[in-house]
């Protein structure tokens, strides 16, 4: 029998670990995706998808079943997603300067030519504005149609459509000068 | 540039997933001129590789996060802080998953499991087993349903803590079907469960004609208790002539001995004569076993052991 999200919230503001771990085991890869798309690393996606579920959870009280519980949730993970971001650039480190945001294009053999186009893109995403890195995120990471993208953006589906454009477009264009500036 | 605008909208929706076949032909015949809408559109493609390259943790790495989570918003001890007001409707839960922990991480600790290693990963198993049983407790809505349930409890006790809590302490056991190889140590886990605890006659016969291909101790050791203790004559026999091919080993060979002097059936004493006299086993511990005390079919016996003397 699959309960409904509602129902899982109100087991677990009962006091139900059980229940919380369903809904952990229900959004946990929606999680993990969207910290990903932030972290494109592994490890840290984990963590902050630890960090995602311990927010949902002390914040659960406040949702209040108005809009989708998921689209709820990706939001918060992509919050905890830009915390990491911030906190990475207080304290960068080697380790995460070697990730990686594509994989390696078999086209291009150099990897050098590879890692300076890897870096520029990473560069580049961290310049677009939240909404914008969200939207490229569930679009690209979690696989989220417009209209899914909408409700956690939490505007109508034109808008939505048109923050994934603008976000696309405007990594290129950084993307662009990035490459003119290195030649 | 007017191009650009003009497709500006078709790219938006071929971003968005939403552009027909027929569309994209002349969206595809404009990129090949303009390179800032060909450059958007691989900036999409690269996109969506990576975004499926994206990996995918093991089911381990979740159940791992799952306790590291479920520990830090679960109180440990009474009167420690809970960010909700706790109703009573799902207490039996939470104490189930608490008896059902202390189960599992007892369990380990009686079998002298590698101590951290051994609590995760009962931490993790018990998780799963408890999410497992929590929620079909909560779909199970007549007593059918309990009937029919995949999991039956055994051996519960229930004792009242601290107002409406209820600690639970019980056994749980579920059904399961697999396909392993013939030989895996699960095989054999299974085959002496198997020949130890209540099963038809049928699995135990087909357990000790596993049981032949892997003579480890405790497959040894479960089939000399299957050899004198099981109900069924057909097992005890299957038992024996397993265990007759190890002979050899002393254990063995007492336990045939045990199984001539002591068994009801005097066609298994027959056998086991069978085979300890054609093993050339010690003929004065085989005759005593039979002249230990008088027993219906010793005179049989002894005919038969009288038998094989003359042949020797």
């Amino acid at each position: 029998m699959e309960f409904s999200d509602q129902a899982l919230v109100n087991e677990i503001r009962s006091g139900s670990s059980v229940a919380f771990e369903r809904l952990m085991r229900r959004y946990e890869r929606l999680v993990y995706r969207v910290a990903y798309g932030f972290t494109r690393d592994a490890t840290s996606a984990m963590d902050v998808t630890q960090e995602t579920f311990l927010k949902v959870y002390a914040r659960l009280e406040s949702w209040r079943g108005e809009g989708d519980l998921k689209n709820w949730i990706a939001r918060v993970a992509a919050n905890e997603g830009m915390n990491w971001k911030r906190s990475q650039r207080r304290h960068p480190t080697h380790e995460l300067d070697e990730a990686v945001f594509l994989k390696p294009d078999p086209r291009q053999a150099d990897p050098i030519i590879e890692r300076e186009a890897h870096d520029a893109l990473r560069r580049s995403i961290s310049t677009l504005n939240p909404r914008q890195q969200l939207a490229l995120v569930l679009r690209y990471f979690q696989g989220m149609s417009t209209r899914e993208i909408s409700g956690t953006l939490e505007c109508s589906e034109g808008t939505a459509r048109n923050i994934l454009f603008r976000g696309l477009a405007k990594l290129r264009s950084v993307m662009t000068e990035h490459e003119e500036i290195e030649h | 540039m007017s191009d650009c605008k003009q497709f500006g909208t078709t790219i938006e929706r071929y971003v968005a997933g939403e552009l027909s076949d027929r569309e994209l032909g002349p969206l595809l015949t404009h990129c090949r001129e303009c390179d800032g809408c060909r450059r958007l559109l691989e900036l999409h493609r690269d996109l969506t590789v990576a975004g499926s390259q994206a990996p995918v943790p093991d089911e381990r790495d979740f159940s791992a996060m799952h306790e590291r989570v479920l520990a830090q918003v679960t109180p440990r001890e009474q009167g420690q802080a809970r960010s909700f007001p706790v109703r009573t409707t799902f207490r039996a839960a939470a104490a189930l998953a608490a008896a059902l922990l202390l189960f599992v991480v007892g369990l380990s600790v009686g079998r002298g499991l590698p101590g951290q290693v051994a609590e995760t990963r009962n931490g993790s198993m018990t998780s799963r087993l408890v999410s497992a049983i929590g929620a079909e407790a909560a779909s199970n809505t007549d007593l059918a349903d309990v009937e029919n349930s995949r999991f039956t409890f055994s051996n519960v006790s229930f004792r009242p803590v601290n107002g409406d809590q209820v600690a639970l302490d019980f056994d749980v056991t579920t059904h399961l079907q697999l396909v392993e190889p013939a030989e895996s140590a699960l095989v054999r886990e299974a085959l002496v469960h198997s020949l130890l605890n209540p099963s038809g006659t049928g699995t135990r016969l087909k357990a000790i004609s596993f049981a032949a291909r892997s003579m480890e101790p405790k497959v040894r050791e479960a089939l000399i208790f299957a050899m004198q203790r099981d109900e069924s004559l057909a097992v005890r026999l299957k038992a024996l002539t397993i265990l007759s091919e190890h002979l050899d080993e002393t254990e063995v060979e007492s336990a045939v001995l045990k199984a001539l002097r002591d068994d009801e059936s005097v066609q298994m004493r027959l056998v086991a004569l069978d085979y300890l006299a054609s093993h050339s086993v010690d003929r004065e511990r085989i005759r005593e076993a039979i002249e230990d005390h008088q027993r219906p079919g010793d005179e049989a016996l002894q005919v038969q052991l009288a038998a094989y003397d003359d042949r020797l």
